[in-house]
């Protein structure tokens, strides 16, 4: 059984410019101790189904629609408001993009830290502190002791980042969702929370769901992606069939658009025509039959791929290869 | 030749105040610290380095909308900072700039066609309307734009056609040289491509300049000719792109390249991580600046400040340490 099991996750949003579907038909699983990425653009839908696994999706305007979510085989979706806030934080946890909003400006980093784990901890105030110390040493937070006494403003972007990793990690969660954990943050810095997110989640066997745009994370860090396009998967597979096999032409323009760092020749980028679909009007077909170069008139515009596994694994939601 | 812009000692410092309990605490925050650079005509120069290394402040002290602490800024060999009135009118229309965030660097109560013209108008190139009515089709169609766009407004737009809006406005004077802070890196992956194409085909039509500012270093080593990295202020290494990026010779230079994911699976690494972070603008260590993030530190680097010496043909770095083809 999987650590974390989606099936066919639908989540809407009612807004004035119409019934936004914003996650359309998800479904795909995190194994303990893997690592699954998840990429796509900005309104493809990556966010909502984070929001919607944590039971985070303001309603309303917003709505799970259908699907089910189950989390060592027991369904979220169905759970009250107080069951899934034992759930959040104790059995998953959740790192976001920016470090200084999702941090109370107003308390100590120590409190903070010791809130998480007073909820879901019956410690007293000495085991708390101690715990959150030894917390603060294992993100490699200089200094813990001073830091237990500052305020968020007090410390740098990176040293936020720690400490969100700090609280995400306080109850040892099964499964990690992390929404853009380096985005904000510098490349230097960058490459330091990743390598810490990494050596915690080999010592505790946690899950990993990576939430990025940037492919280069995801080559790094990912044994699995999942790529997604206005609200659905279009192609998942491991982390070397994405990058050295993409089947879907979404994908694969993604791949050919990116600069090279290592390229020696300064070459034409191909980039991908136009932009990505209002998820308000959805064309009838293939969503995204308007942008792509290998599109079959007669079937694209007018049917939706239903998706095809391949015998390695790999899914692509596309006429090319298969229904 | 005379370079199209030549930046010499550059400085700008900021001086600002800072409450601690009842106590006021004036400090300067050495932004820019002693920068030269050089863009010659038709060159991209990339300008790279992580946030607060001051890559924006050059930028905007090359333009004049920030006055400079110290130093001289030469446009075709005449100090800018000597302009007065018309004349830095003049130079001002010889450099455009396009910026970082596409929603805020538009009025959202004008017209798309009078913001591209606008530029026209406030320089009195062009006086009739109808004349502006229809160089604004012209730069749309040069961007990559419909004509109709003209008469829409901003909030209609998505992301990567408002960064096409901004520079169809900054390219509307026939400048020489654009400045470019940032200018994909609001955008979504898929429409990156599509901008550094539309800045590529306008450099090859007419032959302008790029001062480009970036982070993202895979974007800078695509499109840039040369490159100067910086670190708190200071240039602290520079060189062709290839030189740099094949063999760089600063330990700054070389961690951040090292710290770059690459979207290649098969080409995971061990990493040169840096510790800590960039210390504060305002308390610059002594020596040497890297120093206290350094791995090759030593004694040396906290008495003596490196200057940028060449260590390869037109490749320079300001390292005591460092040596042409010190990397593999």
């Amino acid at each position: 059984m999987p650590l974390l099991e989606v099936n066919n996750l639908q989540t809407e949003f009612k807004t004035p410019a119409g019934l936004v579907q914003a996650v359309r038909g998800v479904s795909f699983w995190v194994d303990a101790g893997e690592t699954v990425g998840v990429v796509g653009e900005s309104g493809s839908g990556k966010s909502v189904t984070a929001l919607s696994l944590m039971g985070l999706i303001p309603s309303p305007p917003g709505k799970i629609k259908g699907g089910s979510v189950l989390l060592e085989g027991r369904e979220l979706l169905s759970l009250t408001p107080k069951e899934m806030q034992r759930v959040r934080g104790s059995q998953v946890a959740m790192v976001f993009q920016d470090p200084f909003t999702s941090l109370n400006p107003t308390m100590k980093l120590g409190e903070q830290v010791a809130e998480a784990i007073r909820l879901h901890n019956a410690l007293g105030k000495a085991g708390i502190k101690e715990r959150v110390l030894s917390l603060f040493e294992a993100v490699r937070l200089p200094s813990p002791e001073i830091r237990y006494h500052q305020y968020p403003h007090e410390i740098s972007g990176g040293q936020r980042q720690r400490v969100m990793i700090a609280i995400a990690f306080a109850c040892n969660p099964k499964l990690l969702i992390a929404d853009e954990p380096t985005t904000a943050l510098d490349v230097t810095v960058q490459a330091q929370v990743l390598a810490l997110m990494k050596r915690l989640q080999a010592e505790h066997n946690t899950g990993t769901l990576l939430i990025t745009h940037d492919l280069g994370v995801v080559a790094e860090v990912c044994d699995r992606v999942l790529v997604m396009y206005a609200g659905q998967v279009v192609e998942s597979g491991t982390v070397t069939e994405i990058f050295q096999s993409p089947k879907h032409p979404y994908t694969q323009g993604l791949l050919a658009s990116l600069p090279q760092i290592h390229a020696d020749s300064r070459q034409r980028l191909v980039s991908i025509s136009g932009q990505p679909p209002d998820l308000a009007h959805l064309p009838k077909g293939c969503a995204f039959y308007e942008r792509c170069p290998k599109r079959i008139l007669d079937i694209c515009s007018l049917k939706e791929p239903q998706g095809t596994a391949f015998e390695n694994g790999q899914t692509v939601r596309c006429f090319l290869h298969g229904s | 030749m005379t370079a199209l812009l030549e930046v010499k000692g550059l400085k700008k410092h900021f001086h600002v105040a800072r409450q601690n309990g009842f106590r006021t605490v004036r400090e300067t925050v050495h932004a820019v610290d002693g920068v030269d650079i050089e863009i010659g005509v038709g060159e991209t120069l990339g300008v790279v380095g992580e946030s607060g290394c001051g890559k924006s402040t050059v930028g905007r002290t090359v333009l004049r909308l920030l006055e400079p602490t110290a130093g001289s800024v030469l446009w075709q060999g005449t100090e800018l900072q000597s302009l007065r009135g018309e004349a830095l009118r003049k130079a001002r229309r010889d450099i455009g700039i396009v910026f970082q965030d596409p929603f805020a660097a538009l009025n959202p109560r004008m017209l798309v066609g009078d913001i591209i013209t606008e530029p026209l108008k406030a320089h009195g190139m062009i006086t009739s309307q109808e004349e502006r009515q229809q160089k604004a089709l012209e730069l749309l169609k040069r961007v990559g734009l419909r004509p109709e766009f003209a008469t829409r407004y901003p909030h209609e737009f998505s992301g990567g056609q408002r960064q096409r809006i901004g520079i169809a406005r900054a390219i509307a004077t026939n400048p020489k040289l654009l400045i470019l802070d940032e200018p994909i890196s609001a955008l979504d992956i898929s429409i990156r491509a599509q901008i550094l194409n539309l800045l590529e085909d306008l450099q090859a039509e007419s032959g302008i300049s790029y001062l480009f500012i970036a982070h993202d270093l895979s974007v800078v080593r695509h499109i840039c000719h040369r490159v100067a990295v910086m670190y708190l202020g200071v240039i602290v290494e520079q060189g062709s792109s290839d030189s740099l990026f094949v063999s760089p010779c600063h330990p700054y230079t070389q961690a951040l390249l090292s710290a770059v994911p690459v979207a290649d699976p098969t080409a995971r690494k061990e990493r040169l991580l840096l510790e800590g972070d960039v210390p504060s603008p305002v308390h610059i260590p002594s020596g040497c600046r890297f120093r206290t993030r350094c791995p090759l530190a030593q004694e040396r680097c906290a008495k003596e400040t490196p200057l940028l010496r060449e260590v390869a043909l037109g490749h320079w770095a300001a390292c005591h340490f460092a040596e042409a083809d010190s990397t593999p």
